[in-house]
Formats: structure tokens, sequence, C-alpha cells
């Protein structure tokens, strides 16, 4: 099995956050995402068809519909197991089975009326929900309704018959006594006598519907006592009990059995759901993200109109901020970005590497236009790497990060590179450099790396792209209040593919003069450069 | 005016019962208002927190009451429960809630029969299933309160409450009535102002309000301990001091100690967080301690049990009119002799 990214640059691409963000409803969905795998080259026209399903929901109106149904669909893995294993199914399931079928029944009918190309199909159960619902009440309540058979009707008809007796044959007693002693019994069939009636304390005590359930040195509490007749009927009773509690078993385990017969259909009908909220999943992000979809191709290349880094951006917002949408032609194996500090270059990388990741996820890319190939690998390097935190030096990251990227370069990958060799002696940092373009600028993989080596990009295979740089309106401006904060407002992100050219803009000494650096500094360090 | 009238009539619709002790008779106030229900056509619904209805009662190992539940009722209980009990019911939803006797399941009562009623644990939880009962039906809906989960009866969760009361409190009559009405003082006290209630809730923490409106933060831990820190910031600019949580013996007693607390008010949550000695608290009152709550709760009835599981009872007449003449605000119905007076 390939690996397309590890963890790592997942989350250097942001595409952890991204991806938590994709919220399927149902169990189903969550399984499927989770299960998700990303599209490989060759399977363009697999992916093809995964976003039409994403557009086609997009589209219609009726999505609202589907999710109403999905929120009320509860996850029966469990339950369907239990029946495959010839299980008795208790009435709490028999319910979840009876509405799953239903909300099946409910998503079918919105799903066929809106026929979308290639998605799977739902099979509803009619057959299957008629043994659910015997006395056709259509509620998606469930009982052992007295319907299912003859017998349970008739058990039960008889033990109501039964109650009725006792209540009345106790009512009778309790009356006749109220009459005979002249009191009023409580709830709970007992009166309270006062020792100092000697006399009712002694006949009521001979009384055969009577026995003393307390007593103390004032009053005797006396209750109503069962007779021989009452006795009997409520043993009878317990026994209709037991028969009803047998026939429902038998009930259950018949339901039960017929839902085995199902249990292929039902796990393919929680694939189907899992799915269908899958996509709606995803449809609904792109439309919360504004993303489209991108145009995927068979050749090496990465076009991108407009891209948005979807984490950044939210961190902007939240601050009130506005993010600046990048335009990206890359059209050589190996790309260079180059210019000025703060000009946003790791930003635009990790932005390459989201679009891409996304799109063999087969989600909409955060963007107004993109085109693109599919990746095997995806790789990046950025300096706040977390292996640093695992003990390693900043070169010594970047190179292990390198070395898995060059071994795998015979397929095609997507290598993402921030300042390599940034952190050694110029002298060396530029040759690893120049060699590793080079060795890349040969394969089939798109390598990007953003660097401040003169003359890295100095080749004809190599494209360079340049941020546009720092534009001050006034500097005067500017070196009145004096903050590193303003950069951002004078700084053109576009970046812009130049030629031949040697020399990279140094605008480091500007922004260090705008952020406040003392003056005199900045005029030394001129006059080394001179 | 029967209980059941008395509840419909003050536009209740979630009514808790709570145990001043257990064995005070709570299951014999819902078995109670179950039958009272039936014989005027109310439909209820009934819930409880955590378990109740087992046959035995674990503590004491005297027979309890069940809950008997008539056809066309509904109920919310946990599914082992459901599945144990010996009434016929459909099953109308499953609500997701889970408890330690599995998920809270709402049913609707076919077939009468006993059964266990094991509800949601926590607040939130119990609004909602409070909700969906009156959803599918009913007209009230009841609440069998643990008595370690008073909360659940606190405002937040319900309209009003039922305090159940008996013998089993003590075998004199005397302390049994001091320590209703006591529970009874409590739950009802008054209601502080909508404006200190916003300010309060904007901090959520035990704090003291000053006369310009500013609010101190004492740095305590929990309230219980803090009882000295709080004390030590209370002056004469003091409007009032809120404690969040349980408000005990000790803790009043600390706060006494300031001369300034005398001229202001205490306010505690609701009239469930007290947990204070009957003696220093009237004491303290007396004096002139000054306790509102954020929320007042509505105490619709108590019921009496003049019967203890330790084999002694209460001349059920006595008993009722000394209740009365305490606790003359309150309806009292003693729910096992007599029942309401028609």
């Amino acid at each position: 099995m390939k690996r397309f990214m590890t963890e790592n640059t997942a989350k250097n691409i942001n595409f952890d956050y991204i991806f938590s963000e994709v919220k399927p409803i149902t169990e189903y969905g969550i399984k499927k995402k989770q299960e998700a795998v990303p599209f490989f080259k060759g399977q363009e026209a697999d992916l093809k068809n995964e976003f039409n399903k994403i557009r086609a929901f997009i589209e219609n109106r009726k999505r609202r519909d589907i999710i109403d149904v999905l929120k009320h669909i509860k996850n029966i893995y469990e339950t369907i197991e239990r029946a495959n294993k010839n299980q008795v199914l208790d009435e709490v399931e028999l319910f979840e089975v009876k509405n799953f079928l239903i909300q099946v029944q409910r998503l079918d009918k919105i799903l066929r009326g809106i026929s979308i190309n290639n998605l799977k199909q739902l099979t509803p159960l009619p057959q299957l929900y008629e043994l659910l619902d015997p006395s056709h009440e259509n509620l998606n309540t469930f009982y052992i309704y007295d319907e299912y058979t003859e017998k349970l009707k008739n058990l039960r008809n008889e033990k109501r018959q039964v109650e009725k007796d006792i209540k009345k044959l106790k009512n009778d007693i309790k009356e006749d006594v109220q009459k005979k002693y002249n009191i009023k019994l409580s709830t709970r069939d007992e009166a309270t006598i006062s020792k100092s009636q000697k006399e009712k304390v002694e006949e009521m005590s001979r009384d055969i519907n009577l026995r003393i359930s307390g007593e103390n040195y004032l009053n005797v509490i006396f209750k109503i006592k069962n007779n021989e007749s009452i006795d009997l009927l409520e043993q009878k009773y317990e026994a209709l009990s037991r028969e009803e509690e047998e026939e429902e078993y038998n009930i259950r385990q018949e339901i039960s059995s017929q839902i085995k017969k199902y249990y292929g259909v039902l796990i393919e009908n929680t694939r189907v759901i899992g799915e269908t909220d899958y996509i709606i999943a995803k449809a609904n992000f792109a439309q919360k993200t504004n993303s489209v979809e991108p145009e995927i191709i068979s050749e090496l290349q990465l076009d991108v109109k407009g891209g948005r880094n979807l984490k950044l951006e939210k961190t902007l917002k939240e601050k009130h901020m506005e993010y600046v949408p990048v335009d990206l032609n890359l059209r050589k194996n190996v790309i260079c970005i180059t210019g000025a500090n703060m000009g946003g270059k790791t930003v635009s990388l990790r932005m390459i590497g989201q679009i891409a990741a996304m799109a063999s996820y087969g989600m909409f890319v955060p963007c107004e236009y993109a085109k693109l190939c599919l990746f095997d690998h995806i790789y990046i390097s950025v300096g706040d790497d977390q292996s640093i935190e695992k003990g390693l030096s900043t070169f010594g990251a970047e190179i292990v990060n390198l070395k898995e990227a060059l071994e795998n370069s015979l397929d095609r990958c997507l290598i993402l590179v921030d300042e390599l060799a940034g952190g050694t002696n110029p002298k060396e940092g530029y040759a690893i450099t120049k060699a590793v373009v080079n060795y890349l600028k040969k394969k089939d993989c798109i390598t990007v790396l953003t660097t401040h080596y003169d003359n890295v990009a100095n080749d004809d295979e190599v494209q360079n792209l340049q941020v546009a740089g720092l534009k001050l309106p006034d500097e005067a401006d500017l070196f009145v209040n004096r903050s590193i904060e303003q950069i951002s407002k004078y700084m053109d992100y576009r970046l812009i593919e130049v030629k031949y050219k040697s020399d990279i803009p140094k605008d480091a000494l500007r922004i260090a003069s705008i952020a406040g650096i003392y003056p005199e500094i900045i005029e030394d360090a001129e006059n080394y450069i001179n | 005016m029967r209980l059941i009238d008395s509840i419909r009539q003050n536009g209740f619709e979630t009514v808790s019962i709570i145990g001043l002790a257990k064995n005070a008779g709570k299951t014999v106030a819902l078995n109670y208002l179950i039958e009272e229900a039936e014989n005027n056509n109310i439909k209820i619904g009934i819930t409880s927190t955590g378990r109740d209805g087992e046959n035995t009662d674990l503590v004491t190992q005297t027979q309890k009451p069940s809950v008997y539940v008539r056809e066309g009722m509904y109920a919310a209980t946990a599914k082992k429960t459901l599945l144990l009990s010996d009434a016929k019911t459909e099953i109308l939803e499953t609500t997701g809630i889970s408890t330690p006797m599995g998920e809270v399941i709402i049913v609707k009562v076919r077939q009468g029969g006993n059964i266990q009623i094991a509800g949601p644990v926590n607040v939130t939880d119990m609004k909602y299933v409070a909700g969906r009962l009156k959803h599918f039906g009913a007209q009230i809906v009841f609440i069998d309160g643990a008595i370690d989960r008073k909360a659940v009866s606190s405002p937040a969760a319900t309209d009003a409450c039922i305090m159940a009361t008996g013998a089993v409190l003590s075998r004199d009559m005397k302390k049994v009535i001091e320590k209703t009405a006591h529970a009874v003082e409590c739950y009802t006290l008054k209601q502080t102002t909508d404006e200190i209630k916003r300010i309060v809730s904007k901090k959520n923490k035990t704090c003291i309000i000053l006369h310009d409106g500013s609010v101190i933060v004492p740095e305590i831990k929990t309230s219980i301990t803090g009882g000295k820190k709080i004390s030590e910031l209370i002056d004469e600019n003091a409007a009032c001091v809120f404690v969040k949580g349980a408000v005990t013996t000790a803790l009043l007693k600390d706060l006494w100690e300031n001369k300034y607390l005398r001229g202001i008010e205490v306010i505690i949550e609701d009239g469930t967080k007290l947990f204070t000695d009957i003696n220093v608290w009237n004491e303290m009152r007396q004096k002139g301690l000054k306790v509102v709550t954020l929320n007042s709760i509505n105490v619709v009835a108590v019921t009496l049990n003049p019967v203890s599981p330790a084999g002694y009872f209460f001349d059920s007449a006595l008993f009722r009119e000394s209740m009365e003449r305490h606790i003359p605000a309150v309806k009292i119905v003693d729910v096992v002799s007599g029942g309401d007076a028609e």
C-alpha cells in the first residue's frame, strides 16, 4: 500500500484540520470517511465520477431533505449482527430496525426523485417493514401487537378480564368492609383503628376479610386480605402472564429470523447510506468554503487561480483581516519561489499541498479554478516541522524528509520544500539545493522550493516565481508609525513569473527598517551590501 | 381541591417528587398521583433520576411499593429496566441518552403493570426527556427524584416539586414536622432581583457585589472551604454576597463572624443547595441573617407517610393536622392513610 502522505505532512499542509471539518451525520457516513483513501494516478475517471456526485448534491435543493432523513438514522450494526447470529432481538432492537426501514424508504424516495448518476441505490424492504407493522398503523413506534397471533390476542383479552374480575372482587370486599364497620379504607386498603374502640377491634380481628398489618399502644392497622377466589384469580393471572411472555418470545424469534434473511441487504443499505452521507458532507463543506470542482488531468501540471489556504483564511477572519488569494501556474518540474520575506511564500507552499491533497481525497478545492494531476505522494518540509520536537535539528529534520521524497521520486510526487538548507552555511546550502534541483527536474514530479539563494532559479528548466513584494505608497507615512503589522497591508502577495533574473529582491532591510530597527544598524548593513 | 387539580391549575407541567429521606413515601406519593391522574383522565408521563422502583429497598431491606403504571401513560426509562418490567409498552423513541442501565427509552404503556423507572442523570438530559414526554402527549410529567440528586428538582429542570416526608425521619413527630418545615422554608426562600440575577449569572462564581455595582471574585477553590476568605472581603461597601454551590453550617458560621453581613443579603443558587443544621439556621435567622435565592422553587404539596419501615407509626389525623398548622401555605396530603380531603 502506497503511503500518500505522512501525518506530519497532513498537519503541515493543514489537511488534518480540513478533513476534520468534513462532518458526516450518520455512524455509517463517519465510518465511510474513516475508511477513505485518496484517488491515485490512473483513477482520474473514478474521481471525476465522485466530483459529479458532489456537484449534483450541491446543485440539488433536496439536499436539505436528505440531511433531515440522515439525522433520523441510527446505528443498527450491532442489532443486525445479533440477528445474523440467531439471537432473538428485544423490543427496542425491533423498534430500531423498523425505524431504519422507514428511513431507508424515505431516503430512497428522495434519491430516486433526483436521480444522481452512479450513486448506489438503496433497497427498501417493504416485506420486512410489513412484518414490523402488522396492524398497518404506519407509525414509527413499535409494540408486540395483538395482531401478531390469534393466541397472543386471546391471552391478552383473557388477562384483561381476569384483572377486571380481581378488581371487582376486591372492590366488593372493600365496600362491604367499609359499610360494615363504618370506616374509610386508604388507597392501600388499610384503616387505622384506635384501641379504645375495643369491641370494634375485636370484631374486625375476627373478620375473615381482614388482617392486622401494624400495631402500637394506641392503634391497630387493618388491611384487606385476599380470599380464596382472589388468590385463585391471581394465580391464573400469573399463569396467563407467563404464557403471554412465551408467546411474545416466539414472535420476536420469528421476526428476528426474518431480519436475518435480509442481513446482506440491510448491510448493503448501511453502506449506501454511508456513502451518500459522506458525499453530502463533502458537498456541504465545498459550499461552506466556496470551493470548486478541480479539473483533473493526466499530464504533470498544477494550475490554481485564486487559491486560498483555508486554515489561515479562518484565522485571519477571526482577526478581521483579509486573506489574499494567490494564482499559480506550475508548468515545469521544478519551481522556485523567491522574493521578499513576509511575502507569503510558505503560506503558498502549504496552499499548493492543501489543494492537491483535497483533490486526491475527492474534495472540491478552495479557489476560483484549479487544474491539476493526481499525485502518488505528497511531501512537505517546512521549518516548524514536528520532527524538530523529536530532537532533530532544523537541518536534520529536512534532510530526513528530503531523503524519503527522493527515494519515492520514481512515482509521481508533489514535493514542497521551504528554504532547503536554509539553516546551514550558505555555501554548502546553495550547493545542496542546486544538486537536488538538478536531480528532481528530470523526474515525473512537481517540486516547489522557496529559496533565498541567488542563481538556483537561473536555469531554463526551472520555473521562477517571485513574490511581487512590498508596494509602499508613501514611505514617509510608514516610518511615522513603525510596526511590523502594517507590512501585510502593503505586501503584494501575487506570484509573478520571472526569467533569467539572477538577483533576488532584497526587501529584508526595508522590512527591518519599517519594523523599527535602529537606522544606524540599517545604514551599516547597507554599507556591507554595497 | 385535589392535588392533581392544583398542579393543573397552577399550570405546572413538570413536577419532581423529592423524598426528605429514604422511605419517606416518595414512591407511594407517585403511585397515588398515578391513580389520581387516571381517575381524572389526565395523561401523565413519569421518569426518574437514576434507578427506582426496585422491589426491595437496598438500604433498609423493606418492601418498597413498585411503580404500577396504567394503560395510556407515558414513561421514560433505561432499556435494561424496561425489559425487566411486566408492563407492556409501545416504544416511541430511543433518546440516545445513556445511563448505567442502558439508553433511555420513551414508551407508552399499552398494558398496565409494574415498571422499573431509571431516567436520565443530569439536568440537561432530564429537560430533554421531559420535553419529549410532553411532545408525545403527557399533560404532566412527574420526575421521581433520588434523594442524592436533588439538583434535578432545581427550577432549571422542573416547574414545581412535591416533597415527601414521613415517620421515617424521626420517632418524634415534632422533629419530623420541624425538619419538613425547614426544608419547605429553604426551598421557598424569596427570589433575588433580576438585576442581581443578571450580575451573578454573568460571573457564575462565588462573588461579592458592591454598592457601586462592581463585583469582587474571591480566589477560592470551593465555597465550602472558602468561608473565611469570603468573609474577609465583606466590608461596608458590600451590597450582597453570592455563594455558588453547597451552603453548609460551617460556611454560614464563617460568614456570620463578619459584622457587616448582618446588613446584607446572602444569595444562594436555590434551596436544594442549603445543608445547614436547623438550630444554627434558626438562630441566625432570628438574629437577622438574610438569605435569598436566584431561583425560588414551587412546593406544590407535602405528602405524608405516617408509617415507618422500622415498625412505628403516627396517628395519621394528628400528623396531618400538626403539619398543616406548621406549614400553612402548602397543601398537605397523607398519601398512605387517607389521600386528599375531598
